[in-house]
């Protein structure tokens, strides 16, 4: 933990800003959304524990929720999503006995395994998370459009991001 | 013992994870009102057709009784002609005027062990059942519906210490409020009967037909004992109930069809008494 805390405090509010702020009201096409805030839960370090990353996890869809007026429909995605996200870290990014598996970042691996990774969790997310706020079954085909839009919306900027303001961690 | 606890531990993670996923559905649905409603009415459905396969059951092991009851009905019912064809109209013969209108049901579930009781009936929407309609049993009142969904509908008791049905003595013809003290299910309270009123154990209690909801003469029950406390303004009176609500089984909802227009009449009356 000697990247401390007060840097992921800090990652924490730049997303919380940028989605409340930037991309709260966006839409591209009208129907695609961009949910940025997920990117501050893709470099939250997994050594950290399963345990404290979902409490992470919870307490930060919570803020999230706090300025949609959505009361808990972010908590639940988002919890969701680290949840996969610690899961499929295993299948896809499987840890080395001799390097903590805190890299899932762009740089560390690669366009393809990023994409393999956090296509899953992304599109997972916004399911949840459309199903939720509409509360009926009938997203995959009345919504199926706005699904895709916003997942394909959501990794680009995941990406952008990722490449100009996420370093490649070094092992120790 | 030992066992349950290394699973537990050994899987702690996944129920952390899906301890906090209901805790963010609960969020949900308290603070989402449309979803809230959408989860109450699935909810509602749900439990209305597990009460309705446990009815099925219950049904086929009560045949019998079930048997006597229609039959002292039936006894009832022409002892009830009859009396209708001698004398003036009792105070069953609503269903022939055109006001009213019944819809037979079953109760499905129903409560008596709480303070607040509420049974469930399997009319709903689709029958023409909705809030705030009238419930009558085969003896007297049971209660008042609360809310429908499509299939079936929840009514509050009589056994409600909330709920008060507006009623009056049969021989005198005073108003008074029939409320449930919450203590015993086969006796209830009247209230606001005042000192000068002269009763007597076996009077019979029934609705007045003020508030829409019942017709006038549905029997509530019979005075069983009564107290007057020297420095009070009203009797305490303690009523049998009509109704045997450990046995509750068919029961018919009744809708007044002018209580629309009686209520609007009557508000819109205020209004004006106030203005001027």
């Amino acid at each position: 933990m000697n990247k401390s805390i007060v840097y992921y405090i800090i990652q924490l509010f730049i997303h919380l800003i940028l989605q409340v702020i930037f991309f709260k009201e966006l839409a591209f096409f009208g129907k695609g959304m961009v949910f940025i805030y997920l990117n501050f839960l893709f470099i939250i370090p997994l050594k950290w524990g399963k345990i404290s990353i979902l409490s992470i996890g919870f307490v930060y869809g919570l803020l999230i929720d706090a300025f949609y007026h959505t009361g808990g429909i972010f908590t639940f995605s988002s919890t969701l999503s680290i949840y996969l996200r610690s899961i499929l870290n295993n299948i896809i990014n499987p840890p080395d006995e001799f390097e903590l598996y805190e890299q899932s970042s762009l740089r560390d691996l690669g366009l393809i395994k990023f994409l393999l990774l956090y296509f899953p969790i992304v599109f997972v997310h916004n399911i949840s998370l459309f199903w939720l706020d509409s509360a009926n079954y009938t997203i995959f085909i009345n919504g199926w459009l706005k699904l895709l839009l916003t997942t394909i919306f959501t990794l680009l900027f995941v990406i952008f991001y990722q490449l100009f303001f996420i370093r490649k961690v070094k092992n120790v | 013992m030992a066992r349950l606890f290394k699973f537990l531990y050994g899987n702690r993670v996944l129920f952390y994870f899906l301890f906090l996923e209901i805790i963010a559905y609960q969020l949900v649905v308290t603070y989402n009102d449309y979803q809230g409603a959408k989860f109450f009415k699935l909810q509602n459905q749900l439990a209305g057709s597990v009460y309705s396969i446990k009815e099925s059951f219950d049904m086929y092991i009560g045949l019998s009784e079930e048997n006597r009851r229609l039959s002292a009905e039936n006894s009832q019912l022409r002892q009830q002609i009859a009396n209708n064809l001698k004398d003036t109209p009792s105070g069953h013969d609503f269903i022939s005027r055109d006001i009213y209108e019944v819809v037979p049901g079953r109760v499905v579930n129903n409560s008596v062990v709480n303070s607040r009781n509420y049974l469930t009936i399997n009319k709903g929407a689709r029958d023409g059942v909705f809030r705030d309609m009238g419930v009558t049993g085969v003896e007297g009142v049971v209660g008042k519906i609360k809310s429908a969904s499509d299939n079936y509908s929840v009514a509050i008791s009589l056994l409600h210490i909330d709920y008060s049905v507006s009623s009056e003595i049969k021989n005198s013809g005073t108003l008074c409020t029939t409320q449930w003290d919450g203590m015993d299910i086969t006796h209830s309270t009247v209230k606001f009967v005042p000192r000068h009123v002269n009763i007597q154990v076996g009077d019979t209690i029934q609705t007045s037909g003020f508030n829409a909801i019942y017709p006038k003469g549905l029997i509530i029950g019979w005075i069983s004992s009564f107290n007057l406390k020297p420095n009070s303004t009203f009797y305490d009176i303690k009523i049998r109930l009509a109704t045997d609500f450990s046995k509750l089984d068919y029961i018919s909802v009744i809708q007044n069809k002018r209580k629309e227009e009686k209520d609007s009449l009557e508000s819109k009356s205020y209004i004006l008494q106030l203005d001027e």
